[in-house]
């Protein structure tokens, strides 16, 4: 086997040196200490510790908003029932358009862009008022979500620092979504799924340069909060025994049911969004009462578990309270509610109210199976729980987070291949029928594009193998001598020729040199050694076709080899062959 | 990015203090907001819930159920709040809601018998036999914050009736067996544990216990009569008669009414009985020939069936019966019982397989055939 040479990428990395006089043994460690790239780290965790305390605080707030306004009851009754979301709902609209016009919407596309148009800027004062008017209305009963704001203020907080640090733009174009993922992962007590949502949604490509940071604030926030909050899961079910492997149909189905929702609850926003902020001015005070009136009606009418996030609402169906008949209608109902609370500017997330109509759908579909099959194993709660994932995969198109969500939420891994196989289908449907994802319309309905991991995953991408070829003229090699390889060359048309090096590695050459040196009396030496010492880069079948474009320039064709033999020649390729396949991407009817 | 220098590093250590300033400053600005806002809840909790408790003394276990939920909003995790939210749900026969909240305990608390307790009667409840009997298991050696050898016991007496009532006797013995060293000195428990016996039935074992029982307190009448009871069933007649009679009160039931006399009955009738002279011990065998003779010919009558001397037809098991019970009659009168051990108790064979089998074909004896069918029973076990 041949000597493994560097990788590829080694070759842009630039180490950092520090001069020799300034090394001294009291400033070494900190120069280790506090490269930026580390120092950046080590804020993470800052980032992280300050986005838990925050979101504890908002926590907190929503709790005392909602004893204040809604009394100290887990249901709700009377008429402050209906006057608390209205009102609350008038006074949030004046906030929002007058002193924090930027808390709109959920908080995750607003983070995003953040990222991709505003060089990671959120000011400070939307996650102040993203805090202040996110608590007032789930406090009252919006049918809106704490998570998605939380994520939100953590990318506020880390924006804020970040300025205030005057890190690099690179670093502060990173920074929001490392607070973005703090302020998740406290939300939802929930590390890893803060990652991979942030991943999958915010930043919307996978990017290993800020996974560390990301990971680091995620674990530091959930530390904090799991200090102030307690560590116990979010919700408990016993764990599930699959005891026949047919049982998974069960779980496909509610797998179907969830798709269908989660178009149903897309469409409904996607459609009603548009309409009603194209209203005149006037009506953006009254439509965040509007829609508080409107739930307040619901609950006060007897369904009042639609009102605010509803975790107490989705533990009380996991624990049997609900006939499957109330569940389906309470997962209908919240779809109304959140609907309304979204599209009428209210600011709050749709996180929470997504795990609702998933838990609720969950114990419909579980509750009418096991009146059909009665010797169905699982529990209503395992159902419930299952439906939260499938609403997540199906509405927020996030399908590895939304399997993580579930086992971080219930700590119950037991759970993990029906989880796997609903969310796939609910995932599978979505996309068929509501081709964009919901973060991506709501995008593009305020008159942004931003990249989008699902998009991403659509793209053809194109590889070195698609636009190499194989050598048409003759590979030289190192060892025989400039006058064989000279007769060679004179065999052929090409002006080009790859030399296969020894022990590893091609350098090429072309006719004229091999001329040159057999006029310089160089025939009897061996082609290795008659050639300058340069060599040229390879390339491996499978890379990216971009990748090629990185190491084309000064070469006229780079070789591309076998991975395991580095001295087996797949085919070679050039700028033009790059070219031209590129523009046949961009001409596919050619 | 530029080399860094000892500046930048100096700046960037005192940026790392700041910070670290700040994030301890913060958390204990945050952690007194959440203390004064965790005592708060707190006190919500505590109201909710005694008004929940309020509402189930008074018999509205719907309010109470609304307000325990209310206070698990509070406190979440409170094992107080979730098993009175369970009780209430129980009373309310929300079976199924009321296991998942217990449930939410017992993972917090699987050692917990009050828990296990309500599991299992719940696992009873939806015909679950392995459950249950995991669950009192649990209850009987988990934790009990109040009275745990009380607690232990009930919990055993709920799971002793539960396999009485799904007929695994041997089970509910092994349970019964298994609480006896532990046992409390209490004249009432013994009796209790005795009257568990008795349904298994381990008629040895209930006996010690009454007998326990009364050695704890002479006057249980409860545990005389069911030592009585014991004893008789044990063929130990002398002893039933002792206790019976101790025993008799006006609350005596009609088994034990019943039992005295037929006791009384077969002390007079036994010819077996220690201490008899031979003439009274084969006038008894006489008397018990003659009453088998006529149990066997009113039997033979019920079924239309001949004695041997008038019958037609070939001879059936009463008929056979019927001829040997004429062999010893005809031999009774060339042979005194008083000379051969062996006919004798050929005839009291013959007493024991008619009372036996007009038993099977005529039903439930009375009287002196209960009596002698009683002896023979004795006298089975006695040689087995």
């Amino acid at each position: 086997m041949n000597t493994p040479e560097p990788p590829l990428a080694s070759a842009t990395a630039t180490p950092i040196t520090i001069p020799a006089s300034r090394r001294n043994l009291i400033t070494w460690p900190l120069h280790f200490a506090f490269r930026e790239e580390r120092f950046f780290l080590v804020v993470s965790v800052f980032i992280g510790i300050f986005s838990a305390l925050a979101v504890v605080c908002f926590r907190l707030a929503i709790d005392w908003c909602r004893y204040q306004m809604l009394g100290p009851r887990l249901a709700p009754s009377g008429v402050h029932v209906i006057l608390a979301p209205a009102l609350v709902g008038l006074a949030v609209a004046a906030l929002v358009l007058h002193v924090f016009p930027t808390v709109r919407g959920s908080g995750v596309n607003q983070t995003k862009a953040a990222l991709y148009i505003y060089n990671g800027y959120i000011p400070l004062r939307t996650a102040i008022g993203k805090f202040i008017t996110s608590a007032l209305a789930i406090g009252s009963g919006q049918s809106l979500g704490p998570e998605d704001p939380s994520l939100q203020i953590g990318a506020g907080i880390a924006s804020a620092l970040g300025h205030r640090l005057k890190f690099s733009r690179e670093k502060l174009r990173l920074i929001a979504p490392v607070g973005a993922a703090a302020g998740l992962a406290a939300a939802f007590n929930a590390p890893i799924s803060a990652v991979l949502f942030v991943i999958e949604e915010v930043i919307g490509r996978w990017s290993a340069g800020i996974l560390g940071s990301v990971v680091l604030s995620a674990i530091s926030s959930v530390v904090v909060m799991r200090w102030f909050l307690g560590s116990e899961p979010m919700f408990r079910v016993p764990p599930v025994q699959l005891i026949r492997p047919q049982e998974l149909l069960a779980y496909a189905t509610l797998g179907v049911a969830g798709g269908i929702a989660a178009v149903v609850f897309a469409r409904a926003i996607g459609y009603l969004r548009p309409r009603l902020k194209a209203m005149p001015r006037w009506t953006q005070y009254a439509q965040p009462g509007i829609a508080g009136l409107c739930i307040g009606l619901i609950g006060f009418f007897g369904f009042p578990q639609i009102m605010g996030a509803g975790y107490d609402y989705i533990d009380q169906a996991m624990h049997n309270q609900y006939s499957w008949d109330v569940l389906a209608i309470l997962a209908g109902l919240k779809i109304l509610a959140t609907t309304l609370s979204f599209v009428s500017g209210t600011p709050g997330g749709m996180f929470a109210p997504t795990l609702f109509i998933g838990a609720m759908l969950g114990g419909a579909v579980g509750g009418l199976e096991h009146i059909l099959f009665p010797h169905l194993a699982a529990s209503l709660a395992t159902y419930c729980l299952v439906g939260m994932g499938v609403l997540f995969a199906g509405f927020l198109r996030a399908p590895m987070t939304s399997v993580f969500m579930v086992l971080e939420v219930s700590g119950n891994y037991s759970i993990i291949v029906p989880v796997i196989v609903a969310n796939t289908l609910a995932y599978v449907i979505s996309r068929a029928l509501q081709p964009t994802p919901i973060f991506d319309m709501l995008t593009r309905q305020d008159g942004l594009e931003l990249p989008s991991l699902e998009e991403e995953r659509e793209e053809t991408i194109l590889r070195v193998e698609d636009a190499m070829h194989s050598p048409a003229s003759a590979i030289l090699d190192s060892d025989e001598s400039v006058d064989h390889a000279y007769q060679r060359v004179q065999q052929s048309a090409d002006t080009t020729f790859l030399v296969r090096m020894s022990p590893s590695g091609w350098s090429s050459v072309d006719r004229d040199l091999i001329t040159k040196l057999r006029g310089e009396g160089k025939g009897e030496l061996s082609l290795g050694s008659a050639l300058p010492g340069k060599r040229l880069p390879h390339l491996h079948p499978d890379l990216p076709l971009q990748v090629a474009l990185r190491y084309i320039h000064g070469a006229p064709l780079l070789p591309v080899v076998h991975r395991a033999d580095f001295r087996k020649l797949e085919g070679v390729i050039s700028q033009q062959d790059i070219l031209n396949r590129y523009q046949l991407v961009e001409k596919p009817d050619e | 990015m530029s080399a860094p220098t000892i500046s930048n590093t100096h700046h960037e250590g005192v940026v790392f203090l700041a910070l670290l300033g700040i994030t301890l400053v913060a958390f204990a600005a945050v952690a007194g907001v959440v203390n004064r806002f965790r005592v708060w809840q707190g006190s919500l909790a505590k109201r909710m819930y005694e008004r929940g408790q309020q509402d189930l003394r008074m018999g509205a276990p719907e309010a109470a159920i609304g307000d325990f939920r209310s206070a698990l909003s509070f406190d979440h995790d409170n094992p107080g709040y979730l098993l009175s939210l369970a009780e209430g749900l129980e009373s309310e026969k929300r079976f199924d809601e009321a296991e998942a909240y217990l449930l939410r305990v017992w993972e917090s608390q699987p050692q917990d018998g009050t828990v296990n307790l309500q599991l299992a009667r719940l696992a009873v409840h939806r015909d679950s036999p392995t459950d249950a009997l995991r669950y009192y298991h649990n209850a009987i050696y988990g934790i009990w914050t109040s009275d745990p050898v009380q607690n232990r016991i009930n919990a055993r007496f709920e799971l002793v009736e539960f396999l009485l009532g799904r007929h695994a006797s041997t089970q509910a013995q092994s349970e019964l067996i298994a609480m006896l060293p532990g046992l409390l000195p209490d004249s009432q428990l013994h009796a209790k544990v005795a009257a568990l016996l008795m349904r298994v039935p381990d008629f040895q074992d209930a006996l010690v216990q009454y007998r326990e029982a009364l050695r704890l307190d002479h006057n249980n009448k409860v545990a005389a009569r069911g030592a009585g009871h014991a004893a008789f069933e044990l063929g130990f007649y002398w002893t039933s008669l002792h206790y019976l009679e101790a025993s008799n009160d006006k609350s005596q039931d009609a088994g034990s009414a019943s039992m005295i006399p037929m006791a009384r009955l077969v002390l007079a009738t036994d010819p077996f009985l220690r201490n008899l002279s031979s003439q009274e011990r084969h006038a008894r065998m006489l008397r018990a020939f003659d009453a088998a003779e006529q149990r066997l010919h009113g039997c033979m009558q019920q079924h239309g069936e001949s004695p041997v001397n008038q019958s037609t037809s070939g001879p059936g098991e009463l008929q056979d019966l019927d001829l040997r019970g004429e062999q010893i009659k005809r031999r009774l009168r060339s042979q005194s019982l008083l000379n051969s051990s062996d006919f004798a108790e050929s005839l009291m064979d013959f007493v024991f397989t008619t009372e036996s089998s007009t038993q099977q074909e005529c039903g439930e004896p009375t009287g002196v055939d209960k009596a002698l069918l009683l002896i023979a029973r004795n006298r089975e076990t006695a040689g087995q």
